[in-house]
């Protein structure tokens, strides 16, 4: 897997584009702290209010700096907003392994198939640009949307982990881990999720 | 900050779990010749030039607090018969692996494993405070398999494409956890089971 993660990897398509995650962009972000902090009540570290939000943004761009993670901002075409954030994460290059998480849309945009296009991008870039072997998913167990949402996708269930987190206020978190293989993306995955995503 | 603030040395009744040293890679390059406890890595360590790479890692790790190397030493016959380690540290989570584990096969079947993980699953419970740890192993390790089910681990998964062998060969593995709330019912089990292994011998 070769990434380079100073470069800034675009990827769109009619519907959505996604581009690297900037400091500047705490203001396009910040009406969704403010106004639908429940968007994080599964997530450890969540961006919930100002402060959480701009920790949040920090700590995205430095991983991206460490060379760890890489944070995108979410920018929907139609409507001409910025709706959310996702993420590459848990590199593990000598294995040829990442996972995708750390997805948010704002309420309004959830439900509205419009992941389908973000996840299509994010997938057919690591399997066919970056070659990688394996993308992982979680979720925390009680989290029924994201679930859903991953099955939706075309993911396969591997396993409950238990007490895999805690979260803010120190309770144990169940995480349920998935996968596609880069077999399954060729073979299957990628049409379906294709014939399911929004065109124009 | 570290989890683990000091040099652990965990002592039982035949063996001592003592910090990885640089003074012990030389006796680990003897006994790490043995091909057989390669078979279901992700590196064939019986290479010397190998085994160093991920011993010096193991120090870089150890710096981190991502990881706490031991090697396993015989009590009664005074050598160093294996190494095993404390991987994936995550203090902000109280959780950790207990992984790279090579015992030399003339002890495989002993109670040997079965007491390193007595000791090591007490520390990290009652030392630690661990709420989790974690055990993974190749999916077609089946000795493996059986001796983490044995000490009464729970399988959690099947993860694939886990891992990518030296070889290029993909590793399906196997998750296996004991969390906090196990760990009573683990503790006897285990401890019933290390002391009639030792009776056997």
């Amino acid at each position: 897997m070769l990434f380079n993660f100073e470069h800034p990897y675009i990827l769109e398509d009619n519907i959505v584009c996604l581009r690297p995650l900037e400091l500047s962009d705490f203001n396009l972000l910040l009406p969704y702290s403010l106004n639908e902090p429940e968007l994080w009540r599964f997530n450890l570290l969540g961006a919930s209010g100002a402060d959480n939000l701009e920790q949040y943004i920090k700590h995205a761009l430095k991983q991206r700096e460490d060379g760890k993670e890489y944070p995108f901002i979410v920018y929907d075409k139609r409507s001409g907003a910025y709706i959310g954030t996702t993420r590459y994460y848990d590199f593990r290059i000598p294995f040829n392994t990442l996972e995708i998480g750390y997805t948010w849309y704002g309420k309004a945009f959830q439900g509205t198939g419009i992941n389908r296009n973000c996840k299509y991008l994010l997938l057919e870039f690591a399997f066919e640009q970056l070659g990688v072997a394996r993308v992982g998913f979680r979720a925390n167990n009680q989290n029924e949307r994201s679930k859903r949402a991953m099955k939706s996708i075309g993911c396969k269930e591997e396993g409950l982990l238990r007490n895999y987190s805690l979260n803010a206020a120190g309770e144990r978190i169940d995480v349920i881990a998935l996968s596609i293989l880069k077999e399954e993306w060729h073979d299957t995955v990628k049409k379906a999720l294709n014939d399911k995503r929004i065109k124009q | 900050m570290n989890w683990i603030k000091e040099s652990v040395m965990l002592v039982g009744q035949t063996v001592e779990l003592i910090p990885l040293d640089i003074a012990h890679f030389k006796t680990l390059m003897e006994i790490t010749q043995d091909k057989r406890i390669w078979e279901f890595y992700s590196i064939n360590c019986s290479d010397p030039f190998k085994l160093e790479q991920v011993l010096n890692a193991a120090f870089v790790e150890r710096d981190k607090g991502t990881q706490y190397p031991f090697v396993i030493y015989h009590r009664q016959e005074h050598k160093i018969i294996g190494s095993t380690r404390f991987t994936e540290i995550q203090p902000q989570h109280k959780k950790l692996e207990i992984g790279w584990t090579w015992i030399h096969p003339d002890y495989w079947a002993s109670a040997v494993n079965l007491e390193c993980k007595l000791l090591l699953l007490r520390y990290c419970f009652e030392q630690l405070g661990a709420l989790r740890v974690q055990l993974r192993t190749d999916v077609l390790n089946i000795r493996s398999r059986k001796a983490i089910e044995k000490i009464g681990a729970q399988y959690e998964g099947l993860f694939r494409n886990d891992m990518l062998k030296d070889t290029g060969v993909k590793r399906d593995s196997v998750y296996y956890s004991i969390i906090d709330t196990d760990w009573e019912k683990v503790q006897v089990q285990l401890s019933a089971l290390h002391e009639r292994k030792k009776k056997l011998q």
